[in-house]
């Protein structure tokens, strides 16, 4: 490295410049041509895979080159798998255009393509984009509804959601939707949903209980718990209240065995401190309980938990304590 | 000049062949050269970024690129680019490419190449990427730091090389889009017909 004339930085970098410019002018084109000429010796699996690498690389480019490529590829002859790739980059770019170009594959395409640009849309978060899909989720099949909501949770558009649950005449769909909200953890939208629902069911009952879970929603559930109207709610409520798992809950399970006498809701109460994994509070109940039966039942809650209190409760029976 | 005659010294440029020396390590440690950089290589360096601001500037060697970040704000040289090569028993283990004036901190002394000139810098580069992973990943970003039209010419090559590992071709095509050249465009544009 150090055979060459002594050069000082500012002169290497000037002579490299020069030789740049002449040579840049020469390469560009040439470049340009000698693309596809290579991949012409390729398999049609590495055309491919280059093709896709190089949809992938817009992402890292700036959005005014990587868009009309972009939509080279969403409107050109290409597979599904590229069109999809190219739409991501669509998603990524926060231009009117390339949200347009997406919508189009929307209102014009099929299949899982149409359902992927849906997503897109909801990756995007651009509230027009969002706006439209209420419409497509009327109009839509199955797939394209479930495509719709997977959007407007990509996108936590509780508000969205909240519309069409309180519009849908379908139990199923609105059994969807409630799910829908449960995973974006739309407390406030959950409870305002359960005094607007047009229409009621097992069905939508289990799911708004287990979208409370899933949101972590502790009083609306301990309120359906505590509810001894409607036994088969209350039961799924406090199902709900051992998945939420928080001291609280348990403390409200514990509350409800306490204050009943009937076994089923005794039972339930059981059942949620496992799904919670309190042993400490199920070793608590086996201590107080007098029923034998029940005893039974909590020393199984806690052989499932592989709980080591079970020791406890085994050196106490052998010591003739029970 | 007349186009004639300026499309006949592109040809002659073009045509020569140039003279590439590879870079030579004596020594185990750290070496250091400096080439004319592109336009991805002019705000190349670490920062430490804490709720907007940048509260330093500057990279350790050895310790992997962490903190490294290609940030349009804070531009560090508009001129240079420093590439850094680490020899550890005689075998090269870390390549790094920093914009030029950006502050670099290393436990051991780095020994300064003089002269090096972008064709060589980019033939040596070029002769590490049949070497350990993380050294052609490195070898891939400092080949796209160099003056723009050698860089797309070299990461050409490399998107069109069926000899080398695909994901090299892959890692030239991302340094390629990054370049946002519209020479790099135009042949990812190509790729695509």
């Amino acid at each position: 490295m150090s055979q060459h004339k002594p050069m000082n930085t500012k002169q290497n970098i000037f002579r490299t410049f020069t030789f740049s410019l002449a040579l840049g002018l020469v390469t560009a084109s040439m470049l340009a041509a000698s693309a596809t000429t290579v991949l012409a010796q390729e398999s049609d699996n590495e055309v491919e895979a280059l093709q896709i690498a190089a949809v992938e690389a817009l992402i890292a480019a700036p959005p005014e080159r990587a868009l009309p490529l972009a939509r080279k590829v969403v409107e050109g002859d290409f597979n599904d798998e590229m069109k999809e790739r190219a739409l991501f980059v669509l998603s990524q770019i926060r231009e009117p255009e390339a949200q347009e170009i997406i919508l189009n594959v929307v209102r014009e395409g099929s299949g899982e393509l149409r359902n992927e640009a849906v997503r897109m849309m909801g990756i995007s978060g651009d509230p027009d984009a969002l706006a439209q899909l209420r419409g497509l989720y009327a109009e839509g099949d199955e797939e394209l509804r479930e495509a719709v909501l997977e959007a407007y949770i990509i996108a936590d558009d509780e508000d969205s959601v909240f519309e069409l649950a309180t519009q849908t005449t379908d139990e199923e769909a609105l059994s969807q939707l409630v799910e829908a909200l449960g995973i974006m953890g739309a407390h406030d939208k959950l409870r305002q949903l359960r005094g607007q629902l047009s229409i009621s069911g097992e069905e939508v009952s289990e799911a708004l209980i287990e979208a409370y879970a899933i949101a972590g929603d502790f009083e609306s559930l301990r309120e359906m718990a505590m509810d001894t109207s409607n036994p088969e709610q209350q039961i799924k409520a406090m199902e709900g209240l051992g998945i939420i798992g928080s001291s609280e809950a348990d403390a409200a399970l514990v509350e409800i065995y306490r204050g009943t006498d009937n076994a089923e809701v005794r039972e339930a109460a059981m059942e949620g401190l496992m799904i919670s994994g309190n042993d400490e509070l199920l070793l608590e109940l086996y201590r107080a309980s007098n029923d034998p039966a029940e005893k039974r039942q909590l020393l199984e809650y806690l052989v499932i938990l592989d709980s080591d209190a079970i020791w406890e409760v085994i050196d106490r029976a052998l010591e003739g304590g029970h | 000049m007349r186009r004639p005659a300026l499309a006949a010294l592109c040809l002659l440029l073009a045509a020569a062949p140039v003279a590439a020396a590879e870079p030579r390590f004596d020594d185990d440690g750290w070496y250091r050269w400096e080439v004319a950089s592109g336009s991805s290589g002019q705000n190349a360096c670490c920062h430490q970024i804490r709720n907007g601001k940048v509260l330093q500037t500057g990279c350790d060697l050895g310790v992997g690129i962490n903190e490294f970040t290609i940030e349009e704000d804070c531009v560090v040289n508009l001129d240079a680019v420093q590439i850094f090569a680490e020899v550890r028993n005689g075998k090269v283990r870390e390549i790094r490419a920093l914009s030029g004036n950006c502050p670099v901190r290393a436990d051991t002394p780095i020994r300064t190449l003089e002269n090096v000139t972008t064709a060589e810098s980019i033939a040596w580069l070029e002769t590490q990427l049949y070497e350990r992973e993380s050294v052609m990943e490195e070898a891939v970003m400092a080949l796209s730091l160099h003056a723009d039209s050698e860089a797309l010419a070299s990461l050409s090559a490399l998107v069109e090389n069926q000899g080398l590992a695909f994901q090299i071709r892959e890692q030239a095509l991302f340094w390629l889009a990054q370049s946002g050249t519209e020479e790099a465009f135009a042949y990812i544009d190509r790729l695509l017909d």
